[in-house]
Parts: structure tokens; sequence; C-alpha cells
């Protein structure tokens, strides 16, 4: 009988990635964006663990499930979101092992003031910068996404309530709808600033 | 669990830690399994931050945001973002004061109870924040109604004065509101004004369709000193190769246009200008029609320093029962 190959040994084929793609979709084309998302939340989901590696972890998340699919391991009725939340969970537990061995790892993850210091006249230069990136990703947005994420963000407590509830009128949609639809603009104007700013 | 998760200030503990350890992990887990969960989660993040950047989180929630949330390059980075969308929001408050201004906004508060989401907004709000939300808007309102004013001031004044240094042009204009009762119904004084401006002077311009096509004045050919420049635009006209030329004086303040639209089953529209690079210049008000006729024209009119030389688009937008359909692009090139 053939031995396995060991997990750590183990990479990531395109052939693995595109069964990956294929079972994260349940049937559905997405063009890799149902891959994206469930990598967008698990990023998201390291952090909100104070994870120092929220890619890594992502990553690590994904390619042992890409592994499992390879090995047959995953049942056919398995739901793809919560296989990768059970594996997520693993690697999670995994981190904070690892952690606990290195003290000074556990420190920095418990400074809520970590991270690089910027001094005053960069910190605003930087600002600047990032409202240039931002006008120039809104010219990019469709006029009426633009007006969208203007609109809706503009305004103090209650302007801000009645601007929404008066754009959400004006566009035939429910507040609720107007507030889902907001906030992917607002997603994807946001990593657009951040594209911008690494440029 | 999934019942309380729905629930704006359960997501704000979430976010911030607030909460007891076993319903962290029932949460953690509907963040990557729950499509709808993981939708509000961004909502209530972008709200949460939004209110940190404006300062009105409350002294326990700001609390908890510094020890809880912000940390960490792509949480601050979140802030800034937030922090430049707000300094946007400032340089360019245009939408918000249309909003407040068309009135529309005003007394929501029916339906804004029905709905949640801002509903659970209440937990930003203390009563002082809110007394300043008031006092805010108040000082919106004034200030929109005070520019409004302004402007209107400033444009009955230069039609004053051209009233003036022209009688025969005043008389025309004069003609031209009288016709302009007869008009439909426009939401907008100065608008009507204008569309009366440009009806005077229909006649004249279906007769010349040449290419390049210069604006008629009210005044064309009359006097030198022209501030309001007014031209159609047709369906017939659309299309590549057949762009409508304008040639704008440079004295031009204000600019009066015609749109005659194709057939259709609207009686309320909307017209937005866009410039080359697809950027909203100018929306106008919702334009009612009376007339039931399958021919309309609508007449608008706006700052003719929105205009820069180059090609622009109007779109016309038909309203029914709050839905929008866009019903044609009218692109027109200015020539200064």
């Amino acid at each position: 009988m053939q031995r396995a190959e060991p997990k750590k040994n183990w990479v990531l084929t395109t052939e693995a990635f595109d069964r990956l793609l294929t079972w994260l979709d349940e049937g559905r084309a997405s063009n890799g964006e149902r891959y994206l998302e469930m990598r967008r939340r698990l990023v998201a989901y390291f952090y909100r663990k104070n994870c120092s590696t929220p890619d890594e972890l992502a990553d690590e998340t994904l390619n042992r499930v890409a592994r499992r699919l390879t090995e047959q391991a995953i049942d056919q009725d398995e739901n793809p979101a919560k296989y990768c939340y059970i594996v997520a969970r693993f690697v999670f537990l995994e981190y904070l092992r690892g952690s606990q061995k290195n003290e000074l790892a556990l420190n920095e993850l418990r400074n809520p003031q970590r991270g690089v210091v910027i001094a005053g006249n960069d910190e605003n230069a930087l600002k600047e910068h990032m409202l240039g990136c931002l006008e120039k990703c809104l010219d990019a947005l469709e006029p009426l996404n633009r007006e969208i994420i203007v609109r809706y963000y503009l305004g103090e407590e209650r302007s801000k309530i009645e601007n929404r509830h008066a754009l959400a009128e004006s566009l035939g949609l429910t507040t609720n709808a107007l507030a889902i639809r907001a906030c992917r603009i607002r997603d994807k104007l946001e990593s657009c600033v951040e594209n911008c700013i690494d440029e | 669990m999934k019942e309380n998760a729905d629930d704006f200030r359960v997501i704000t503990d979430y976010l911030l830690k607030a909460l007891p350890e076993e319903e962290l992990e029932q949460l953690d887990e509907l963040s990557v399994t729950d499509d709808e969960f993981v939708a509000k989660l961004r909502m209530v993040e972008n709200e949460l931050i939004d209110s940190y950047v404006r300062g009105n989180l409350t002294e326990k929630r700001l609390e908890q945001f510094k020890a809880a949330y912000l940390y960490g390059a792509d949480r601050r980075q979140k802030v800034d973002f937030a922090h430049a969308l707000q300094a946007f929001g400032k340089k360019h408050p245009l939408p918000l004061l249309e909003k407040v201004q068309s009135g529309k906004s005003i007394n929501p508060q029916p339906e804004m109870t029905a709905h949640r989401w801002f509903e659970l907004w209440e937990v930003f709000r203390t009563p002082r924040l809110a007394q300043f939300g008031f006092a805010m808007a108040a000082l919106v309102l004034l200030i929109v109604g005070g520019l409004l004013a302004i402007e209107n001031i400033r444009h009955r004044r230069q039609l004053s004065q051209e009233r003036v240094s022209n009688s025969a042009a005043a008389q025309q204009t004069h003609e031209a509101q009288r016709d302009a009762e007869r008009q439909p119904e426009s939401n907008s004084t100065r608008e009507k004004e204008l569309a009366s401006n440009s009806n005077a002077n229909e006649k004249e311009q279906h007769s010349e369709s040449k290419t390049p096509v210069g604006p008629h004045s009210i005044s064309s050919g009359a006097r030198r000193n022209v501030s309001i420049s007014s031209f159609v635009l047709t369906p017939q006209m659309r299309g590549p190769g057949e762009i409508k030329i304008v040639t704008l004086p440079a004295h031009t303040s204000v600019v009066a246009i015609k749109v005659q639209l194709e057939p259709n089953q609207y009686s309320s529209y909307q017209v937005v200008l866009l410039n080359e690079s697809n950027r909203s210049l100018w929306r106008s008000n919702t334009i009612n029609m009376r007339e039931k006729t399958d021919y309309k024209n609508l007449s608008i009119s706006f700052p003719a320093a929105l205009l820069k030389q180059g090609t622009h688009v109007l779109q016309v937008y038909g309203i029914d029962r709050g839905q929008s359909e866009l019903l044609g692009d009218y692109p027109f090139r200015v020539m200064k």
C-alpha cells in the first residue's frame, strides 16, 4: 500500500485548486468569486481572533481543505462553508499553541498599539495620497454606484439616515437592499484604494 | 442565536468582543458560513468605523473600540479609508445638499421605523447626540436655504439686468414667461423661467439644424451681453457621428436645454448631466409633466460653469412609483 504523502510536504496543484474552486461553487460557476469570498471571510475571522498573520492562516485553511478534497475525504453532502470553518478552527487552535510557545509573539498580539508608528508629516502625506486614490477610484466607478456610495455615507446622524432613506426611495430600493448594495460598493472601493496606495 | 445575531447591538458587541465566549464562537461560525450574517457584519463594521471617525461613539463604545478593534495594519487602513471618505464628503457636499433641498428626505419617520437597521442605529445615539444631530440638520437646511436664496436672487438680478439693457429681449422673456404658465409643471421656478426662454426660441432652433450648432441665447443677435444660452437636444441627433456641437459664449452664466423625448409612458423624469469621464456633474429635481402627448420636451437649466470644453451627456430617466429607468443618452460637445 502506498504511503500517504506527509501533510507538510503537500503542495497545492492546479488540479487540486480547480477542484477546490468547483467544490466551493456548489454547482454555480462563480468564476473564482466564491473562493475569493471564502478567503475574505477567513482572513476576517483570523483577524477578529487577533492572529498576527490572518492571510497566511486563511491560505493554510484553504490548502488543507483542498488537500482533503484530493484525498476524497470530504462527504459529497458537506457544506463547503461549514467545512472551511471547522478547518479554520483547527488552524486557529494550532496557531494559538504555536503562539504560546513564543511569549514575545503573544505579547505582541496583546498589544493593541502594535504596528508601525508613522511620523506626523508622513501621516498627512499618506492621508492626502489616500484621498487622491479615493477620488481616482470613485471616478472609476459607474456613475450610479458613485452616487450611491457618496450619498449613502454622507451626513451626520439623522441627516445621514434621511439621506439614505431618500436615496433608497429615488432608486426604488428598500433601505435594506440599499445598505447591502452600498456595502458592496464600499468593499470594492476600499480594495481599489488599497491597490492604488500600493502602486 | 441567529435571530439575535441579526441585531445591530449584538453584532457590534461581537466586533468589540463584548460577548460571552460561547456567543462569540457561535457568531464566529456564522461569520464564515452565513451569507446574510456576513453582509450584516460588514455593514455594522462600516458603521462602527464611521462612527468612530466622526466621534459619535459613546464613551463606553469608544473604550471598547480602542481596546478590541483598533489594532493591526488592516484595521488602521479601514479607519484611514473612513477618514478619507468623510473628507471627500466634506469636500464634495453637493449630493447631500441636493437631497435635503429636494424635501424628499424630510420626515421619513414612518418608513424608518419599518427598517430594523436604522432603528438599531439608536445604539450609537445618546439624547445629547440626537439633539446635536437635529441642530446640525437644521443648520444644514438653513445654509442650503440661504445658498439657494442667494443663487435665486443672483439669477433674478441677472435676468432683470438683461431686461433693462434690452427692452426687446425683456418683452420676449415676458411673453415666454406667460407661455410657461401653460407649460408642464416643473419643480423649480428658475427652471420655469429658463424653460420658457428656450421655448420662445424653439421655432428658431428647429429651423437651424446644421452642425456645429451654436447655442441660442434669449437675445441671440439682439445684444452682446448674453448670459443665458439655450439649445435643443433631439433623439434624432444622437448616435456616433451625429453628436451635437454647442458653442458657449465666454460670458454665458446659465445653460437652458430643451430635451425632446421619444414617446414613453412616464410622467415624471430626472435628468443627469455627466462629463467625459462619466462623472455626474448635476442632477435635476424630479420633473413632472402633465401633458399626455406622445412627444414631450423637458426643459432644464444649470450653471454654465459646469460645462467644460469637451463631450458631455445628458441622461434622462423616467420615474414611476420610486423606480427609475434610463430612457436615453443625449451627448453633446461643448466648444468655448
